[in-house]
């Protein structure tokens, strides 16, 4: 690993032993827009699925779309392009070696990504609150058991490491357990009918939860990027701090705000759509 | 590492910001408090505003206006991509019967009667 091994110092580009710096800032340029494309097909296709049961389901997605509350998702859109507007103004910082300003702006787009998610934890509680559930919650407990059941076979895997257990019959154990914890859970809650009256109305059911579907699964998978937005940009400001950044190296500040502008991007198109419109 | 001198584009950022503010907002007024008689030119109106912006956004704050043609080709060969499916549907669709639509019913109707 000796030649590809990085030596960095405050404000120099990284020496990348098999390639000049211009040609490690380019690639890296590069392939953060090819990721961003495949991040803009992976949402085109919910957007697309999205068109088809609007156009199936017309009535149930305009029932829904009156169930949204515009006013947060107005706020959202609004500190979004905000806490964006800052994070291209952290770039142009450091293309002139300001590493304090960098650190200052997108702190501010932290802040604002918080925001965004506190917005969105307020949202989806009270939506929960009334019960519009994206699908039964039956299906929820078990994923939820399943997922507790991998836990818990994760954390056996780790303890084998230490403890000398087996690790194949640990995983078998956590699987078998997984699936057998899985069908319980599926036979506890659903009952049939039980679901309905204790969660889901039957009314919901037959109006809205197509809409909710998609609706859960856009914006979580876009509150997904956000917090990974977040951890992207916490790591530039931790290198902020040490004045990493120069004219002559500022990659990871644009290359994260790039991520983040894609953010943006993202919920432009998702608050009409689904605020809006519906 | 780069020749070139970084000019300042702090000005240019703000206009955009209050540019992408205002649409917004004009987005809000037009679905909440203007309603248009049909349902789809809502839509398209609110995509149209959409677009606008998120062009706004991938030319000056993803910096895409000072990029070079392969940073171009690589933005816009999904966005063709998109619009071939998303194009593909909006043909397929209206020639579609809808769910729980009466005509169904009729049509079927009229083919047990002959």
């Amino acid at each position: 690993m000796s030649h590809t091994e990085v030596i960095a110092k405050a404000g120099e580009a990284p020496v990348v032993h098999h390639m000049d710096t211009k040609t490690a800032y380019d690639s890296a340029k590069l392939g953060i827009w090819l990721f961003l494309a495949t991040e803009l097909l992976l949402f085109g296709v919910l957007f697309t699925a999205f068109a088809i049961f609007r156009w199936m389901y017309l009535e149930e997605f305009t029932y829904g779309a009156e169930k949204l509350n515009w006013k947060f998702g107005t706020l959202n859109t609004v500190i979004l392009i905000f806490s964006s507007f800052t994070a291209a103004l952290a770039v142009d910082a450091a293309q002139h070696s300001q590493n304090k300003k960098v650190y200052k702006y997108f702190f501010i787009s932290i802040i604002c990504a918080f925001m965004f998610l506190v917005v969105k934890y307020i949202e989806y509680y009270a939506k929960f609150d009334h019960g519009y559930f994206p699908f039964n919650i039956g299906y929820f407990a078990s994923a939820v058991f399943v997922c507790l059941s991998f836990a818990i076979g994760a954390a056996y895997f780790g303890a084998s490491k230490f403890c000398g257990y087996s690790r194949v019959k640990i995983s078998i154990v956590s699987i078998v357990s997984a699936i057998v914890l899985g069908f319980i859970a599926l036979k506890i809650f659903y009952v049939e009918g039980a679901h309905d009256v204790v969660f889901n109305t039957q009314e919901f059911n037959e109006q809205y939860k197509i809409f909710f579907g998609l609706y859960y699964c856009m914006t979580w998978l876009h509150a997904l990027h956000v917090i990974i937005g977040l951890g992207l940009l916490t790591w530039v400001v931790l290198l902020a701090k040490k004045n990493r950044f120069s004219d002559k190296y500022y990659t990871p500040v644009e290359v994260s705000a790039l991520y983040w502008h894609l953010v943006d991007l993202i919920w432009i198109y998702l608050f009409p759509l689904l605020y809006l419109v519906g | 590492m780069r020749t070139e001198q970084h000019t300042s584009h702090v000005k240019t950022f703000t206009i955009i910001f209050g540019l992408l503010l205002f649409f917004t907002f004009i987005t809000v007024f037009v679905a909440k408090y203007i309603h248009f008689e049909s349902d789809l030119l809502t839509i398209f109106f609110a995509m149209l505003i959409a677009s606008f912006k998120a062009v706004l956004v991938v030319l000056f704050f993803m910096h895409l206006k000072y990029e070079n043609p392969i940073t171009w080709l690589y933005f816009i060969f999904p966005v063709v991509i998109l619009f071939i499916m998303l194009g593909g549907v909006f043909m397929d669709n209206p020639y579609r019967v809808q769910l729980g639509d009466d005509k169904k019913v009729e049509h079927s109707k009229d083919v047990s009667a002959h």
